[in-house]
């Protein structure tokens, strides 16, 4: 519990509400870059707990947790201190869609997340709920615990997940929390609305918890993990852990007609939920009743830690009633005898439609006061650690006056994300995905350093070890580049090295030129050669090389995307007096107010219809001294 | 650039003498600078869709008796107040009335000025404003009826209807990219995407095509008469024209330029061209016109070669203009001219080897002209029957688009079938919803419009 003792200090540069993968970020990077932080959490034990399942990374997520680390963040460097089971996903394909993923263990993730808060300069940590918020004439000013007891600090950061009036339902019972076994939060919305914030609810779900020792892995499908697992944060050089597969099954036909039973108990579908959920991570009844054609779904036993007693049931998201849940676990093949931990739930909580926001995160409306997480409708840690990162640098950015940090899509993930959420604003819950990201085939998860730590190294967010080496990876690059531009591989030694397959080589060929074609892959000829480079090394150079003709369009599309984004739109533009601007482009506008042509296109309500007009008409402004030298003649 | 805060004012109807003609006035300020110049009535008093009589006069001086039309916005074809003043057409008159409006502040419209406010007030999409282009310009009743059906909004649909397709196509892709844990073949069955892609690019096919079918809705179909010096071409096209055009005699190579004429038959609008005599083959360079012959042999939808018909088969130059047009005979039609003298079967033994069609003429006596102008007909008419009920697009603008974008379509489809990688071929097909796009000037660049609307007359 909180004690306030009198040596305590009230008085903060940045205050951050809650610690979860946000908050974490954003109290983390604050603090690094010199400011005094407090996070405030109803428990600080809590800090870093999973919510849902226990992992980091995947489909464009682990992009975004590279990024992270190539800020200087956190999430990769833990993931990496207690990942049991790493994968690189879509290896299949193409390296620009690859994306690393890792069971963590997840009490140890916590712990970790505690450790290394706690290890940081400037940063307390309270353990309080919080029961409003201290705003005066339009600007934050601190905030109030729920003891009566008030912090002030020049800026907030708000990371509460889904604890702002949470209430959780399970069959047609429900009740207030936060998450499972957690009190709810209320004070804040309610402080927000007062002063003209607009807030929303969604809704996201979690499967049962099982006991491990109640399941029959010998009739699962087993899947190993990548043997060497390869690191999330450019600074670790590998990892040590024991690795442990994770399991596979499915449901069948008999699971589904036990869970259809429960259909009329369901809070979903009788409406007593009527907030969004998020439709790429349905719940298992929303499956089988949208999809009642497909026999089975399937279903991931994800470890919650070496020796943890718990195993998450991914794909089973539920809200339907206990008894049914229970049942229908004991159809699958596996789970005759599994026994549930936890129950699957649903929960709906408070969130605040994003485009309340500026780029920075900070509120249009309230001054110094910062949003992240899934309060901004995102759902995932990953997406939250983003959030918290970006929220954390640039609420510190504006206290020591420097400029704000502001990434676009062109660059990064991030940039993608915070885009989508302050133009398109969305209604269900957000995930990143690599489809939302045009610029995909430069934006991948080898190359997040090279990208961003320029950013890192301005904003004071990298150590001197990780500056040196992302300095000695570019000139790396920079050297085998020029190695493959400027050195043949002569008949014999292509012989030599590829014996085995591809067409014959006539005459000598330069090495840039024969790893165009697919089946040669650059790797190689440098083990022949005895040269030795790291993995991502070799793996930018021969990407840029291989795909060389994709890799040049895409530079095409951002230059022409860029122009646009370099195309501003003064702030008092009015709107309203373009008669051939759709009503609802005109509210969109007004209300949005981009800074640059390119953000006005991404509006979501903004037609291209509206876009040609507003392009035309900018553009005659900007031209209207050619125009009347036109006419006199 | 437009500016559509100022008044514009431009003739409207076609220039040159007859009853009556059209300028019309368009802008914020429109009916106010026309009742300036307005006597007998207050315009700015009456209501909108309204017709007033009166006249107008330059400082108390009458320059003619006029009827105007009142439109208010956004009841107007411009979606601005307009006004339209029907005068006598006597170009005098005319441009007395517009310097009048232009020293009230009004200025002259650029070409397509009018269509483009249409445009820019949300009156039309692209294609619409394109077709109101096209419904002005073009010389056939079936061209009209295509420019209704674009003005209609039917290609917009059609156009949706393929970006659709290549929407969901692409979302297939990207379901596969984004959901590794799924089961790919649940998304995408086995070769499934490049049929899909395949078949769209048919149908973009079919509507780039169709660019060359509406060459003849908008008359631009070309029938070329050739032939050796002296077998009577310009006769013949004189009967064909029906009267005496083209200056005729015995002296061989009277035709020296290239002479054509517009005819119509059965609505269908062609042009008739006449060029100079060939001799044996092309290789006489020294022929004066010999070059400009060949160029329009090239590009000339329809070949009617003019055969004596006393003459020896022709074969080195049979060989040579199939060089020219590529192989495609189909394209000839053999007139035998002078068909009323003897007969040589010789000759017509080789035509009919060849498989060409050919029909039997007396230019001067007009037998066999019917027959030629069905044939004429039946060519063109085979070839634009298999599109007939089908839309077709009519600018060269939209021709190219859509070629791009057919390359988009095939590039992804190649990548897919060499397993080259979805994350390839989604860059293909993203760009073409920005490129399709274009097309109905809905995320269109400035520059393209430019081009778009100065293709317009002025006035439209």
């Amino acid at each position: 519990m909180f004690h306030v003792k009198h040596e305590m200090n009230r008085d903060f540069d940045i205050i951050v509400v809650g610690g979860g993968h946000a908050g974490i970020e954003a109290s983390s990077a604050a603090s690094r870059m010199g400011l005094r932080v407090v996070l405030v959490t109803m428990e600080r034990k809590k800090i870093g707990l999973m919510s849902c399942n226990p992992a980091i990374g995947g489909i464009a997520k682990g992009q975004l947790v590279r990024e992270i680390d190539a800020l200087g963040g956190e999430m990769g460097k833990l993931t990496d201190k207690t990942g049991i089971h790493f994968k690189m996903l879509n290896k299949s394909r193409g390296p620009a869609v690859w994306s690393p993923r890792a069971q963590v263990d997840r009490k140890y993730y916590a712990i970790k997340s505690q450790e290394r808060l706690s290890s940081l300069k400037n940063l307390s940590i309270i353990d309080s709920m919080v029961a409003g918020l201290i705003i005066q004439s339009k600007r934050i000013r601190g905030i109030i615990l729920n003891n009566g007891e008030e912090l002030t600090g020049k800026s907030v950061i708000l990371t509460t997940g889904t604890f702002l009036n949470g209430m959780i339902h399970i069959g047609l019972n429900n009740f207030e929390a936060g998450r499972a076994g957690e009190k709810p939060a209320k004070g804040i919305t309610e402080d927000l609305f007062k002063v003209g914030i607009k807030s929303g609810r969604l809704k996201t779900g979690t499967p049962p918890r099982l006991y491990k020792d109640s399941i029959d892995f010998s009739s699962l499908i087993t899947q190993e993990p990548d043997m060497p697992p390869l690191p999330f944060s450019f600074s670790s050089k590998s990892i040590d852990r024991k690795q442990i597969p994770c399991h596979m099954t499915y449901t069948n036909k008999k699971t589904h007609e036990i869970l259809r039973e429960g259909f009329d108990q369901s809070p979903m579908f009788t409406g007593k939920i009527k907030s969004r959920g998020p439709r790429y991570c349905p719940s298992i009844e929303d499956k089988i009743n949208r999809f009642s054609d497909r026999e089975r779904h399937q279903l991931f036993l994800e470890p919650e830690g070496y020796t943890d007693s718990e195993v998450y049931l991914n794909g089973f998201s539920t809200s339907l009633p206990e008894k049914i849940q229970r049942k229908a676990i004991g159809s699958v093949l596996g789970l005759e005898k599994a026994e549930i931990v936890r129950l699957g739930y649903a929960v709906e909580y408070d969130y605040f439609p994003p485009y309340q926001l500026n780029y920075t995160l900070e509120s249009r409306i309230i001054e110094n006061l910062y949003f992240a997480g899934q309060i901004n409708g995102t759902s995932g840690y990953e997406e939250a650690a983003a959030q918290g990162l970006v929220a954390g640098i640039n609420a510190a950015a504006k206290i020591l006056n420097l400029k704000p940090l502001i990434i676009n899509r062109s660059e990064a993930y991030i940039g993608v994300l915070v885009d989508d959420l302050i133009n398109k604003s969305t209604t269900e819950p957000y995930r990143m995905f690599t489809s939302r990201a045009e610029f995909r085939l430069s934006l991948r998860q080898d190359n997040a350093d090279l990208r961003l730590s320029k950013y890192g190294i301005l904003y004071g967010l990298l150590n001197n070890d990780e500056i040196i080496q992302v300095e000695k990876k570019l000139s790396e690059i920079e050297d085998l580049s020029r190695f493959i531009e400027g050195t043949k591989l002569s008949v014999e030694d292509y012989n030599a090295c590829f014996s085995q397959k591809s067409p014959v080589l006539r005459h000598a060929e330069k090495i840039e030129k024969l790893i165009k074609r697919p089946e040669i892959n650059l790797q190689e000829i440098l083990a022949y050669l005895k040269l030795y480079y790291s993995e991502n090394i070799i793996q930018e150079v021969e990407f840029n090389t291989k795909y060389d003709g994709y890799v040049k369009r895409n530079q095409q599309l951002i230059d022409r995307f860029n122009k646009y984004e370099d195309y501003t739109i003064p702030f008092t533009f009015d709107y309203n007096s373009l008669e051939s601007l759709s009503k609802e482009a005109k509210e969109k506008l007004s209300t949005v107010r981009p800074s640059t042509f390119g953000q006005a296109s991404r509006i979501s309500g903004v037609s291209p219809a509206d876009i040609t007009v507003l392009l035309i008409y900018l553009q005659r402004d900007k031209k209207i001294g050619n125009v009347s030298r036109e006419t006199q003649i | 650039m437009f500016n559509s805060h100022d008044t514009i004012v431009a003739l409207a109807s076609a220039r040159g003498r007859g009853s009556i003609s059209i300028i019309r006035v368009s802008g914020k300020d429109s009916i106010d600078l026309v009742n300036q110049c307005f006597k007998d009535k207050n315009l700015t008093t009456v209501d909108g869709n309204t017709i007033h009589f009166g006249y107008i006069i330059d400082q108390e001086k009458m320059i003619d008796q006029v009827l105007v039309a009142v439109y208010k916005e956004p009841q107007s074809y411009t979606g601005e107040n307009s006004v339209e003043i029907t005068c006598h057409a006597n170009p005098l008159i005319i441009d007395n009335i517009i310097n009048i409006l232009i020293n009230k502040g009004a200025r002259l419209a650029r070409p397509g000025e009018f269509t483009f406010r249409a445009f820019m007030n949300d009156k039309m999409n692209l294609t619409q404003a394109e077709a109101v282009a096209e419904l002005v310009s073009t010389k056939s009743l079936q061209g009209v009826r295509n420019s209704l059906r674009q003005l209609h909004g039917e290609l917009h649909n059609r156009l949706d209807e393929i970006l659709n397709e290549i929407n969901d196509i692409r979302s297939m892709l990207e379901a596969v990219l984004d959901f590794p844990e799924e089961d790919e073949t649940l998304i995408v069955k086995e070769g499934h995407i490049s049929e899909r892609l395949e078949n769209i690019e048919t149908v973009v096919q079919k509507l780039s095509d169709s660019y060359n079918h509406a060459k003849i809705l908008s008359g631009s179909i070309s029938v070329t008469i050739i032939g050796k010096t002296n077998v009577g071409k310009s006769t013949l096209m004189n009967a064909i024209l029906g009267e005496d055009r083209v200056i005729t005699s015995h002296i061989p190579g009277t035709t020296r330029d290239i002479i054509h004429e517009d005819i119509i038959i059965d609505d269908i609008h062609f042009k008739l061209i006449d060029t100079a005599g060939l001799r044996d083959s092309f290789d006489d360079i020294e022929l004066k016109g010999i070059e400009r012959t060949k160029a329009k042999i090239e590009i000339s939808d329809i070949l009617l070669w003019v055969i004596d018909h006393t003459e020896k088969w022709p074969s080195k130059l049979f060989n040579q203009i199939e060089t020219i047009i590529k192989g495609e005979t189909n394209k000839i039609i053999i007139v035998l001219n002078k068909s009323d003298l003897k007969t040589n079967s010789r000759l017509e033994n080789e035509i009919k080897k060849s498989g060409i069609s050919t029909v039997h003429t007396s230019a001067l006596s007009g037998k066999g002209i019917q027959k030629l102008k069905s044939t004429i007909l039946e060519k063109i008419v085979n070839e634009s029957q298999k599109i007939s009920d089908d839309l077709i697009i009519t600018n060269l603008r939209q021709k190219k688009i859509l070629d791009k974008v057919k390359l988009h379509i095939r590039q992804a489809r190649k990548i897919i079938e060499k397993r080259g990688g979805y994350e390839f071929a989604s860059i293909d097909l993203r760009e073409i919803s920005e490129i399709m796009g274009e097309i109905s000037g809905e995320t269109t660049t400035e520059d393209i419009l430019d081009r778009i609307f100065s293709n317009f007359c002025i006035g439209k």
